[in-house]
């Protein structure tokens, strides 16, 4: 039973090379890292749970997320660039997806600071990988501000609008949409696991 | 009536010119069938029509002519637009498809398309949206947020390796079982319906999920295939709004019973 646990735990922090790289545009690096985040699923997704999680919970957390998301990936992929070989984490990535889109379907409101602390790892996790995987790039600094930008508007976006719905039926809408995240996220976590099993 | 004869004037001077000779007797690679096509639409034009053109000259036969000229306005209406269709399939060029699909978008494409080409799958999911419709709030949307969630479980066991018995059967299984509580309007407590629900997905998502094509993105194609299922299910619960009137409440259950039966051809296929 120890030997499972310890066997799953360096399953889940085991650490991969990446083999992904910015996707270019040809309109600069800053346009790069704004389409990065739009092509890359495994970012994405995340962030929409999480958008529309905050907006669940109401605008005052929708509003906490809006600034906290960015500023938290801004950080951990600047931590992440100091790192020399690029890494990514499927399984982690695939339970915090998971995690998320069951948050959005069960629609149960977190307290504001549990909310922002999501918001918190979330941009931390996927700011490290983002920079240990795009720190060779050329100028990392505008290719992640691009990042954020792309956040930003996501979050905006995803989380005004779902803080603003009124109708129940709309809330439904929201909670589907959660479900298939998670339902994505559980197809990702044995993509992983199959991958890490060979 | 001018715009006609303009078609057919243009029909006989490319079928007779030098051009047509060239394509026919080979041009460049992946042309032949297109242009094959091209002039099959136009024979089928002059067959519908009756008309030649051996000698090169635009010639109306001699049964078409006092149809179109006949009262019966509605019949050359209708000759009309054959024409025009027939002339906007002749502007629709076939695609080449030189090269093979790969990466990310046939993943997502993949993924969508696998539940919706799948008749097990489709009866199943459509079975699950009628019966929400149903039994009405909260089971309409309940049961479909049960349903992917579920079944991307079971694709995730397959995915980790782990075997299920009776996969194709329990398949079948689900068609009969679903369509029987849509033709009974079978209310049980919400509990026991989405333990019906979720029961079931495991086998489809253990024998759909992971049906991955080579070289394709595992992650799009998941996401695919959970949309698609979803949207299956929307599909059924927008059906189920008949439910609300009595003749509506018939035509389900005997949707109902055309799932059932559904799923019984689809067990007599999984057993023998």
């Amino acid at each position: 039973m120890k030997r499972a646990l310890w066997l799953s735990l360096l399953l889940v922090i085991g650490v991969p090379s990446a083999d992904a790289h910015l996707m270019s545009t040809g309109l600069g690096p800053f346009y790069d890292g704004l389409t990065h985040l739009f092509v890359t699923p495994e970012d994405l997704l995340p962030v929409i749970a999480l958008a529309l999680f905050a907006g669940l919970c109401g605008p005052e957390s929708g509003r906490a997320v809006l600034f906290t998301l960015p500023v938290a990936w801004l950080a951990g992929a600047f931590i992440g660039e100091s790192s020399d070989m690029p890494l990514t984490l499927p399984i982690t990535t695939a339970l915090v997806t998971i995690a998320f889109g069951i948050l959005v379907a069960a629609d149960r409101p977190l307290p504001f600071r549990l909310v922002v602390g999501c918001a918190v790892v979330l941009g931390m996790l996927h700011g490290s990988l983002n920079g240990t995987d795009l720190g060779q790039q050329r100028a990392f600094g505008l290719s992640i501000a691009g990042v954020a930008v792309a956040l930003f508007v996501i979050v905006s976006l995803l989380a005004g609008q779902v803080a603003s719905v009124r109708l129940a039926w709309g809330r439904i809408v929201v909670r589907v949409a959660g479900s298939w995240i998670a339902a994505t996220g559980l197809l990702m976590l044995g993509w992983a696991v199959r991958g890490r099993m060979g | 009536m001018n715009g006609s004869r303009l078609i057919n004037a243009t029909v006989c001077h490319v079928e007779r010119s030098e051009t047509s000779r060239t394509i026919f007797s080979g041009g460049h690679a992946g042309e032949p069938e297109t242009n094959l096509r091209f002039f099959a639409v136009l024979r089928m034009t002059k067959s519908i029509y009756g008309q030649s053109c051996s000698d090169g000259a635009v010639r109306r036969p001699r049964s078409a002519a006092p149809k179109m000229e006949t009262p019966h306005m509605g019949v050359a209406t209708t000759c009309m637009r054959l024409r025009v269709v027939m002339f906007l399939l002749l502007l629709c060029p076939a695609t080449a498809f030189a090269h093979t699909r790969g990466g990310e978008a046939i993943g997502f494409v993949s993924g969508f398309e696998h539940p919706i080409s799948g008749w097990d799958h489709v009866l199943a999911m459509m079975a699950v949206g009628l019966w929400g419709a149903q039994l009405g709030p909260p089971a309409v949307w309940l049961l479909p947020v049960t349903f992917p969630m579920v079944m991307a479980f079971g694709g995730m066991l397959r995915l980790m390796g782990v075997k299920l018995p009776g996969v194709e059967v329990c398949i079948a299984l689900s068609a009969i079982a679903l369509g029987l509580m849509v033709l009974r309007e079978a209310k049980p407590n919400l509990l026991a319906a989405a333990f019906l629900v979720g029961f079931f997905a495991i086998f489809h998502g253990h024998a759909h999920g992971t049906e991955l094509p080579a070289g394709a993105n595992g992650l799009l194609y998941s996401i695919g295939f959970v949309i698609a299922t979803g949207l299956l299910h929307a599909t059924g619960i927008a059906i189920g709004t008949i439910h609300r009137w009595p003749k509506g409440r018939v035509v389900l259950r005997v949707a109902g019973a055309v799932v059932m039966a559904g799923g019984a051809v689809f067990l007599w296929g999984a057993l023998t």
